[in-house]
C-alpha cells in the first residue's frame, strides 16, 4: 500500500488541479512573459548547517526558456573546490506542454577548471550542462546537493539572478543549530519571512512570488540596488581550520589579521636593498613612492585561488623570490617593504568595481573582493593599488575610490572611506588645430590630456604598441579617412594621474559639399559618450558612477577662396545631469570653437528623464551644427 | 606558446608526458644579468577537456624588459600527434626554428602554411636501437629468465625549418581565422612501415581518405543502417511531393526533428538510430541521417566533409583526414548539386550556416570522392524602401519596407527568433539612431526559402542645418554603408567576407510645399575591377519630392591584399558620396 501512496503523491506533484501539467508553458501568466526571455518557475534552495564548519546545500530549480536569448538560463553551472563536493545532481527537460522529454545525468555534464583563462592557480572547478534544444519554449529542471566542509560566507540570494528573467515562485530555507547565529539583510523586496525554533534548531525561510522581468538598460545602478536580494552571513564561521566571525567588521578584520600574521618577513638582502634605495631620500612620501616603484618593477599580477589561498596572503618572502602574486600577496609584500624602513601601512580589504561595502551595519564577506594598501603619513594618507605595474603612484582608480574600505589593524578591522575624485577634476582637455584645404581634406594637429579618472580612458593605450595606438587614432576621427603623420602617447602622472595624446596628420574626407557651398562638421573632433542610449522610455534610474568634464578648443583655418556664409549660434545650457556650452569666434579666415561639457555623478530618478534626454538631444544638435562656407 | 601552458593528450592512463620543464627569466639589474628559475612547486596540471590536459606555470620575476627562456619535452606514444609548429604569432618573432627527426618507419605529410618564407634543410643519419626481450618465467622458482636481444639499424630523416624576423600577425574581423595565415608547418601521419610488416596507411591520397571514411563504423558504415527511417520515408512519400520539393520536405523534417548539440564532428556519436530517437546529436548525427533519409527516398545523396571557418582551410595538395571537422549533405538532382546542413533550422538548400562557408569540401562517395565548392552559392540581399516626409520642424516621418532574401533573410530570421517577434521592435530600433519605430510587422519569418519582409513606421529627429532661408542635409538618412570599415592604409592579408552582398535602397523624401531644392548632388557610379563591386547612386527631384536610389553590390567574398587599396577607396567613395548635401530654399 505504501508504494501506491507514493505513486499517487508523485503524480499529484506533476499535475495541477486544472488538468494541465505543472510545467506546461501555457499556465505562465502573461505578466511574467512580458520582457522575459526566461521564467523561473520554481527555485528552492535549502541550507542545513550541521556544525560550525559543515553545510549541506540543496537546490531545486525549474526554468522555462521562452526564446534563444534566454538560452543561457537553461545552463547548469555548479562551482566547487577542494572544500566542497557535489553529492547529487540530475535534471529533466520538459516540452511546452510539460511532458518530460529527456533526463539529464551527471555523466553528460562537463567538468572543468573554472576561470581557467585568467586564474593561474586554482582548485575551483565547475560542473556545467547546457541542453541541446533549439525548439522554444521548453522547460528544464535541475536538482543538486553540495556538501561544504567549511565556508566563510553564504552566497547572496538573488532569486531573479539576471535581467529579462521573471520568477513565478522562489524560496530559500536555512536551518541551523540555535547556537550558531545567522544574520540576514533583505533588500529591494518585501520577502515573505518565517522563523521556526524547535529542538535547539532554528529554521528561517524567505519567499518571493511573481517577480516581473526587468530589462537591462544602459547606465543602470548595479543589481543589488534594484533586484530582490537577500544577504546572509553566519555570525561565526570556520574555514580551513581557522575560526572567525562576522559579528562586527572589527572582528572580521581580526580574523584576516590573524590569518596574515607572520607573513611579512623578508630576506635580509631585500631589506638592505630597500634601505639603500630609500636612505638618500628625505621626504617620507617620496620614500613610499620609491618603494611602490620598486614593487611595480619587480612584480606582476597572477591570480591565485587555491584553498585558503583565496583568503590568506602568500608570504612576502615568496613574492620576493617569485616576483608575482595576487592582490593579497602584492599588497602584503609592499606592506613588508615599507615596514622594513619603518613606515607603517595597513592591509586593506575592499570591494572593487560594483562589489563594495555598502552595509556598514551588516558585516559580510560578499561585500569585498580585493585588497589594496593604505599608508597613513603625518600630512597625507596614500592609497596604493598594488596589482598594476603601471598605475600612477597613489592613484586607485574608479574601481577603488569613493567607498568604504576595511583597514586591517592589530586591534581588528576599521572602516574608513577611500578618497573621491571630484567630478570636475576628471578632466580631458584638447587643443585641436585644423587647416581646411580646397579639396575635401584638412590638416590637423591635436593634443589631448586626461587627468584623474579621465586618465583611465587612456591608461591602457599609453602602454600599448605603436600599432595599437595608431589604430586607435585611425578610429578617433570616425569616417574622415585619416592619415596619421606623427603621434605620441605619454604618461605624465605626478601628483595626480595624467596622460597625454598628441597627433598630427590629414583628414582626407573632412568637408562635404553642395554646389559651391562647403560644410564643416566639427563634431568629429569632439569626444562624446554613449548618452544617446538613454531613452525617455527607460524604466530604471540612471546611474552615473563618476562625473567628468571635456574642455575642447578647436582652431579652424578656412581656405582663402572661401567666405563664411553661416556659423552656428553660441549656446550654453544646463540640466541636472550637467552643463554644456559652445562658442564660435570668427577672426578673418579663422574660426575658434570653445566647447565645454560637464557631467555630474549620481543616481537620477526616472522623473528626471525628460529633462535629461532633452539635454542630451540639445547637445547632439549643437555638436552637429555645421559651419557653412561659400566659395568666393 | 608555452606561456599559455603546454597541452598534452591522454586517454585514460595512457598519457603523453611533459617532462624536463625548465623556465628561466633573465633580468638586467645594475649591469648584471640576474637569473630566476622556475620552482617545481609552481608547475601545475590542469584538465581542460575530456582528453586534453595542460601544464601551467608562472615564471618568477617577469617584468618589462625581461627575457624568458622555456624548455620542455613531450613524450608521446600517439604518433599521429606530431606537433605542428607556428613560426608566427601575435607578437613579432626574431627567430623561430623547428628540427624534426623522423625514423624511417613513419611517413608524414608536411604542410607549410602562411605568407612568410621559411627555410628548410634536410639531412639523414643511421642509428641503432637494441631491443631486449625478457621472457618471464612462469614457474614458482623465479630463477630462469630467458632473454634475447635484437638490434635494428634504421635511418632517421631530419628536417630543419627556420624563419627569421617574422612580423606579428594582427587580429582582424575580416579574417575567418588567423590560423589560415599564420606561417607554420603541420604534420599529418601518412603511413607507417615497420620492418617485415606491410605498410599501414593512415592517409595518403584523397582516394584513400574517401575509402577510409566509407569503411568507418561512424561514417560510411553508419549510413548503411536506415531501418529507423522507414516511418519517416513512408510519411514523406505519402506527401506526393517529388524532386527538389521532396528534398526540401525531407530537409525540413530532419531540421524540425533533430536539434544540434553545438558539437562539430565528422563522426556519428553512437549510431544514427540513437540520434534519431533522441532527436538530438552532433552535426554528423544529423546530416548523415539526412543523407540516409534522402537515399531511402531514392535520391542520389552523399556526405560532404569540410573544415569550419574557425578550424582553418583545407589544402587540396595535402591529403589529410584530421583537418576535417564537420559534415553536411549533398543531393545530385537533374544534373545539379545541392548542399544541405540540417543543424540549423534557418538553413536552406544551398544556403549553409556561416560556419560552413570555408572554401571547398570533399564529397565522400562510392567512387573516389571529389571536391565541391562551398562558397558564394547565395548572396546577402536586402531591398529597402523608405517613404519619408519632412515637416517644418525638420523631422522625418514615414514608412519603411525591408525585404530580405538569401543570407539577408537567414541572418535576420536568426536575430528575430532570438528575441521573439514581439520584442523585436526594440532590437530594430537600436539599428536606427534617434529614430522611433512603430507598428512593426514581420512577414515570412517561418517560411524559410521565401522572402522575409519587415514593415514599420518611423519618426526621426534630424539635426538638419538651417540658416535664415536655406536648409542643408544629406539624403542618406538610413545609409546601409554607414562607415568605412577599412581604416588602415595597407593590409598584408586578404579580406574575407562571408558572402557577396546586393543592397538596393530607394528613398522618397517629400518636402513641405514651400520648399524648393536649389542644389542636388550629382548621380554617381563607382566600380571595383573585375566586376567585384559596384555602387550606383542616383538622385533626382520632382517638384518637392526627392528620389534617391542606391545599389551597393559586392560580388566576391574574398579580396586579396593587392585589391585592398581599391576596396578601401571604394568604401570611402560611398561614404563621401553619401555625405554630399542637398541645399533647399525655404520660401
Amino acid at each position: 500500500m505504501k508504494h501506491v501512496v507514493f505513486t499517487l503523491l508523485l503524480s499529484c506533484s506533476f499535475f495541477s488541479v486544472f488538468g494541465q501539467l505543472t510545467y506546461s508553458v501555457d499556465i505562465i501568466p502573461d505578466s511574467l512573459k512580458a520582457n522575459a526571455n526566461a521564467v523561473v518557475r520554481e527555485f528552492d534552495i535549502s541550507y542545513e548547517r550541521l556544525n560550525l564548519s559543515d553545510y549541506v546545500k540543496k537546490v531545486h530549480i525549474v526554468t522555462t526558456i521562452l526564446n534563444e536569448k534566454g538560452k543561457n538560463n537553461a545552463a547548469l553551472v555548479i562551482y566547487y573546490d577542494n572544500n566542497s563536493d557535489i553529492t547529487e545532481v540530475n535534471g529533466n527537460v520538459f516540452d511546452r506542454n510539460g511532458f518530460i522529454t529527456k533526463k539529464v545525468k551527471r555523466k553528460e555534464m562537463r567538468d572543468y577548471a573554472a576561470f581557467e583563462n585568467y586564474i593561474m592557480f586554482s582548485d575551483n572547478r565547475a560542473l556545467t550542462f547546457l541542453p541541446a534544444i533549439n525548439m522554444y519554449p521548453f522547460t528544464i529542471e535541475y536538482n543538486y546537493t553540495v556538501k561544504y566542509k567549511g565556508a566563510v560566507g553564504i552566497e547572496t540570494w538573488e532569486p531573479q539572478y539576471s535581467y529579462s528573467l521573471s520568477v513565478q515562485a522562489a524560496s530559500i530555507r536555512y536551518k541551523t543549530p540555535s547556537n550558531l547565529e545567522l544574520k540576514y539583510l533583505p533588500l529591494n523586496y518585501n520577502f515573505d519571512f518565517t522563523k521556526n525554533e524547535s529542538n535547539a534548531e532554528i529554521e528561517y525561510g524567505w519567499k518571493v512570488k511573481n517577480l516581473k522581468a526587468v530589462k537591462k538598460e544602459p547606465f543602470m545602478p548595479t543589481s543589488i540596488e534594484v533586484l530582490p536580494t537577500l544577504l546572509l552571513t553566519p555570525s561565526r564561521f570556520s574555514y580551513e581550520r581557522t575560526e572567525g566571525d562576522f559579528s562586527s567588521w572589527e572582528n572580521f578584520g581580526k580574523w584576516i589579521y590573524t590569518l596574515n600574521k607572520g607573513r611579512e618577513e623578508l630576506p635580509v638582502e631585500t631589506m638592505n636593498k630597500i634601505k639603500a634605495l630609500t636612505n638618500p631620500i628625505a621626504d617620507k612620501k617620496e620614500k613610499v613612492k620609491a618603494v611602490y616603484r620598486y614593487m611595480q618593477d619587480k612584480t606582476r599580477y597572477v591570480c591565485v585561488s587555491v584553498g585558503i589561498g583565496g583568503l590568506q596572503t602568500a608570504k612576502a618572502s615568496e613574492v620576493d623570490k617569485l616576483g608575482y602574486g595576487d592582490c593579497k600577496a602584492l599588497s602584503n609584500y609592499t606592506k613588508a617593504l615599507l615596514n622594513c624602513i619603518g613606515i607603517k601601512s595597513y592591509y586593506t580589504v575592499i570591494g572593487n568595481g560594483n562589489c563594495q561595502i555598502r552595509f556598514t551595519d551588516f558585516p559580510s564577506g560578499g561585500q569585498t573582493n580585493h585588497i589594496i594598501l593604505c599608508v597613513p603619513l603625518e600630512t597625507d594618507t596614500i592609497w596604493l593599488e598594488c596589482t598594476s605595474q603601471k598605475m600612477p603612484f597613489g592613484f586607485i582608480g574608479s574601481d577603488n575610490s569613493n567607498r568604504f574600505a576595511l583597514l586591517i589593524t592589530e586591534e581588528g578591522g576599521k572602516l574608513v572611506r577611500t578618497p573621491t575624485y571630484a567630478d570636475s577634476t576628471n578632466l580631458s582637455t584638447a587643443n585641436t588645430k585644423l587647416k581646411v584645404n580646397a579639396d575635401k581634406s584638412a590638416d590637423f594637429q591635436i593634443k589631448r590630456t586626461y587627468s584623474n579618472l579621465a586618465y583611465e580612458w587612456i591608461f591602457p593605450l599609453l602602454y600599448q604598441s605603436s600599432k595599437e595606438q595608431k589604430d586607435y587614432l585611425l578610429e578617433y576621427f570616425a569616417d574622415a579617412n585619416t592619415t596619421i603623420n606623427t603621434f605620441s602617447f605619454k604618461d605624465l602622472s605626478g601628483v595626480s594621474a595624467n596622460g597625454v595624446m598628441e597627433a598630427s596628420g590629414r583628414l582626407n574626407s573632412f568637408t562635404s559639399t553642395s554646389g559651391n557651398r562647403v560644410f564643416i562638421n566639427p563634431a568629429i573632433v569632439f569626444r562624446r559618450n554613449n548618452f544617446s542610449e538613454i531613452k525617455k522610455s527607460r524604466k530604471q534610474p540612471l546611474f552615473i558612477e563618476y562625473g567628468y568634464a571635456y574642455n575642447d578648443t578647436l582652431n579652424i583655418a578656412i581656405p582663402d577662396n572661401c567666405i563664411i556664409e553661416s556659423k552656428p549660434a553660441d549656446l550654453s545650457f544646463k540640466s541636472s545631469l550637467g552643463e554644456y556650452s559652445i562658442r564660435y569666434e570668427n577672426v578673418g579666415q579663422k574660426i575658434n570653437i570653445i566647447r565645454r561639457f560637464y557631467c555630474i555623478s549620481g543616481t537620477y530618478s526616472t522623473n528626471q528623464l525628460g529633462e535629461i534626454v532633452s539635454f542630451i538631444e540639445k547637445i547632439d544638435n549643437a555638436d552637429n551644427d555645421k559651419i557653412v562656407l561659400k566659395n568666393k | 606558446m608555452a606561456l599559455n601552458g603546454v597541452p598534452y593528450y591522454a586517454e585514460g592512463k595512457d598519457e603523453e608526458k611533459v617532462t624536463d620543464i625548465k623556465a628561466v627569466s633573465y633580468n638586467l639589474e645594475n649591469g648584471k644579468i640576474v637569473k630566476s628559475k622556475l620552482d617545481k612547486d609552481n608547475i601545475i596540471k590542469e584538465k581542460t577537456s575530456e582528453n586534453w590536459y595542460k601544464i601551467k606555470f608562472a615564471l618568477p620575476n617577469v617584468k618589462e624588459g625581461t627575457i624568458i627562456e622555456v624548455k620542455y619535452s613531450i613524450i608521446s606514444d600517439y604518433i599521429f600527434n606530431l606537433r605542428e609548429w607556428a613560426f608566427q604569432s601575435t607578437i613579432p618573432i626574431l627567430e623561430s626554428a623547428y628540427k624534426v627527426w623522423i625514423p624511417e618507419y613513419f611517413f608524414y605529410n608536411q604542410t607549410q602554411k602562411g605568407y612568410f618564407p621559411i627555410t628548410t634543410e634536410k639531412d639523414s643519419k643511421f642509428t641503432k636501437l637494441t631491443l631486449t626481450y625478457i621472457q618471464e618465467d612462469m614457474s614458482m622458482s623465479r630463477k630462469g629468465h630467458a632473454s634475447s636481444s635484437n638490434t635494428f639499424e634504421y635511418r632517421e630523416d631530419m628536417f630543419f625549418y627556420r624563419a627569421k624576423d617574422v612580423k606579428a600577425f594582427p587580429d582582424d574581423e575580416y579574417v575567418k581565422t588567423i590560423d589560415n595565415f599564420l606561417t607554420k608547418i603541420e604534420f599529418e601521419l601518412n603511413h607507417t612501415k615497420y620492418p617485415n610488416q606491410p605498410i599501414e596507411n593512415y592517409t595518403s591520397t584523397w582516394e584513400s581518405v574517401n575509402e577510409k571514411l566509407m569503411d568507418n563504423e561512424y561514417f560510411g558504415k553508419a549510413l548503411k543502417s536506415g531501418g529507423h527511417l522507414d516511418d519517416a520515408t513512408a510519411q514523406l512519400k505519402q506527401s506526393g511531393l517529388t524532386g527538389i520539393s521532396l528534398v526540401n520536405a525531407a530537409f525540413g523534417m530532419v531540421k524540425s526533428k533533430m536539434a544540434w548539440n553545438s558539437i562539430n564532428s565528422k563522426y556519428v556519436e553512437n549510431s544514427l538510430r540513437k540520434a534519431w530517437k533522441d532527436g538530438a546529436g552532433n552535426c554528423a548525427d544529423i546530416n548523415l541521417n539526412l543523407v540516409a533519409l534522402l537515399r531511402q527516398l531514392g535520391f542520389s545523396s552523399n556526405p560532404v566533409i569540410l573544415s569550419t571557418r574557425n578550424n582553418g582551410i583545407i589544402h587540396p595538395a595535402h591529403p589529410s583526414m584530421s583537418r576535417f571537422n564537420y559534415v553536411i549533405a549533398l543531393v545530385n538532382l537533374d544534373g545539379k548539386q545541392y548542399l544541405l546542413d540540417a543543424t540549423d533550422p534557418n538553413a536552406e538548400i544551398n544556403l549553409l550556416p556561416v560556419r560552413c562557408l570555408n572554401d571547398k569540401g570533399r564529397i565522400v562517395n562510392e567512387v573516389k570522392g571529389d571536391w565541391i565548392n562551398l562558397m558564394d552559392y547565395k548572396p546577402y540581399i536586402l531591398n529597402s524602401r523608405y517613404e519619408l516626409t519632412l515637416d517644418d520642424a525638420l523631422n522625418l516621418k514615414g514608412k519603411a519596407l525591408l525585404q530580405f532574401k538569401d543570407y539577408g533573410a537567414y541572418s535576420y530570421r536568426k536575430d528575430i527568433k532570438k528575441v521573439g517577434e514581439a520584442d523585436y521592435l526594440k532590437e530594430m530600433e537600436n539599428e536606427y539612431k534617434n529614430t522611433t519605430l512603430e507598428n512593426l510587422t514581420i512577414n515570412g519569418l517561418d517560411s524559410v526559402n521565401k522572402l522575409l519582409s519587415i514593415n514599420f513606421d518611423l519618426t526621426k529627429k534630424t539635426n538638419i542645418n538651417k540658416t535664415d532661408s536655406l536648409i542643408f542635409f544629406s539624403p542618406a538618412f538610413f545609409a546601409y554603408v554607414e562607415n568605412n570599415p577599412f581604416k588602415a592604409e595597407t593590409r598584408e592579408y586578404p579580406v574575407e567576407m562571408k558572402y557577396p552582398y546586393t543592397i538596393y535602397q530607394t528613398n522618397v523624401i517629400t518636402l513641405p510645399e514651400n520648399y524648393k531644392v536649389v542644389e542636388l548632388p550629382k548621380s554617381y557610379m563607382a566600380k571595383l575591377p573585375d566586376n567585384k563591386g559596384k555602387y550606383t547612386y542616383m538622385v533626382n527631384v520632382n517638384g518637392n519630392v526627392i528620389n534617391t536610389s542606391i545599389i551597393f553590390q559586392l560580388n566576391a567574398s574574398l579580396f586579396l591584399p593587392e585589391e585592398y587599396k581599391n576596396l578601401r577607396s571604394f568604401y570611402q567613395t560611398i561614404v563621401d558620396k553619401q555625405n554630399e548635401m542637398i541645399t533647399v530654399k525655404v520660401n
